[in-house]
């Protein structure tokens, strides 16, 4: 009875980190590619461990449900799981400066990883070129990523730890 | 180790991925060409209805060259100029209408106000719903 009642505890904490993932982020769509989700991730993977990629594909599908099911979405379905298995590994470290790395280059990389199914649709021709024409957007969301982790992650983690 | 050693290591490997991303943006970003272009602008809306419009512009990017010419009009966001209304055809996001728009007659890699434009090429607008 104990452990169904933490489930469910769990449950609700992993699809409420979803929302807030969500949330923050049509907050802050004001700016181009700043927003909490890698940050939000991360910190529900140092808490979760692997039941966060339930928090990643409960935000995928809130991203579909409200924005459409295009192409970019493809994308998502194994963008931001990824970020989780990438964080996973590092999660006994808690090395918050190694982990705002692994935000940044989730960041830097977002743009590469979207253009697979570009490429795979029309051609590596059309991948590359969407790619690059990206790689600003892909600066900034990096650097975003790196300086939110850096300054947030340790005060989430810890507080986290106490739900 | 040293966990100074790693932590320097890990911003060194951080710096290379940005340099390999700056360079390539600037190796193999499309570049703009200065001076007087001539480009075809044609527009097809949501009855059919097609219009040809031939530009002079010295301007380097499409949007602003369209814009000159009021022949786009939309609202910037965060990741550029959404183009709403072409040859004065406003496209409704709540009836799921979008325009979009062709390079020489393959799919735009570039939002309107990072399209760079050369002489001779030809865009093709179309207004799409569902």
């Amino acid at each position: 009875m104990k452990a169904e009642h933490l489930r469910l505890r769990e449950l609700l904490a992993l699809s409420l980190m979803a929302a807030l993932i969500f949330g923050s982020k049509v907050a802050l769509s004001f700016l181009p590619n700043i927003h909490l989700g890698a940050l939000l991730l991360i910190v529900a993977t140092l808490r979760f461990g692997p039941k966060a990629l339930y928090t990643a594909f409960v935000y995928v599908m809130l991203e579909g449900l409200v924005y459409g099911f295009g192409l970019w979405w493809i994308s998502y379905l194994y963008i931001w799981p990824l970020l989780v298995l990438a964080v996973l590994p590092l999660r006994r470290t808690r090395s918050y400066f190694v982990l705002s790395v692994a935000g940044a280059l989730h960041g830097l990389l977002f743009g590469a990883l979207c253009a697979i199914p570009v490429g795979v649709l029309s051609g590596l021709k059309a991948g590359f070129a969407y790619w690059i024409a990206g790689i600003p957007f892909d600066l900034i969301h990096g650097a975003a990523n790196f300086i939110l982790c850096l300054v947030l992650l340790r005060p989430l983690d810890r507080l986290t730890q106490k739900v | 180790m040293k966990k100074s050693t790693k932590i320097l290591l890990t911003v060194l490997a951080l710096v290379l991925v940005v340099g390999v991303f700056v360079g390539a943006w600037v190796m193999f970003s499309p570049d703009t060409a200065a001076g007087g272009k001539t480009i075809e602008v044609e527009v097809t809306h949501l009855d059919g209805k097609e219009v040809s419009f031939t530009l002079n512009t010295e301007e380097e990017y499409l949007a602003p060259a369209l814009l000159a010419e009021e022949l786009i009009s939309g609202t910037q966001e965060e990741y550029g100029l959404f183009i709403d209304t072409v040859d004065g055809e406003y496209a409704d996001p709540a009836q799921n209408q979008w325009w979009v728009f062709t390079v020489n007659g393959e799919m735009g890699m570039y939002g309107a106000d990072t399209q760079p434009i050369t002489d001779g090429d030809v865009y093709a607008f179309s207004i799409y719903e569902g």
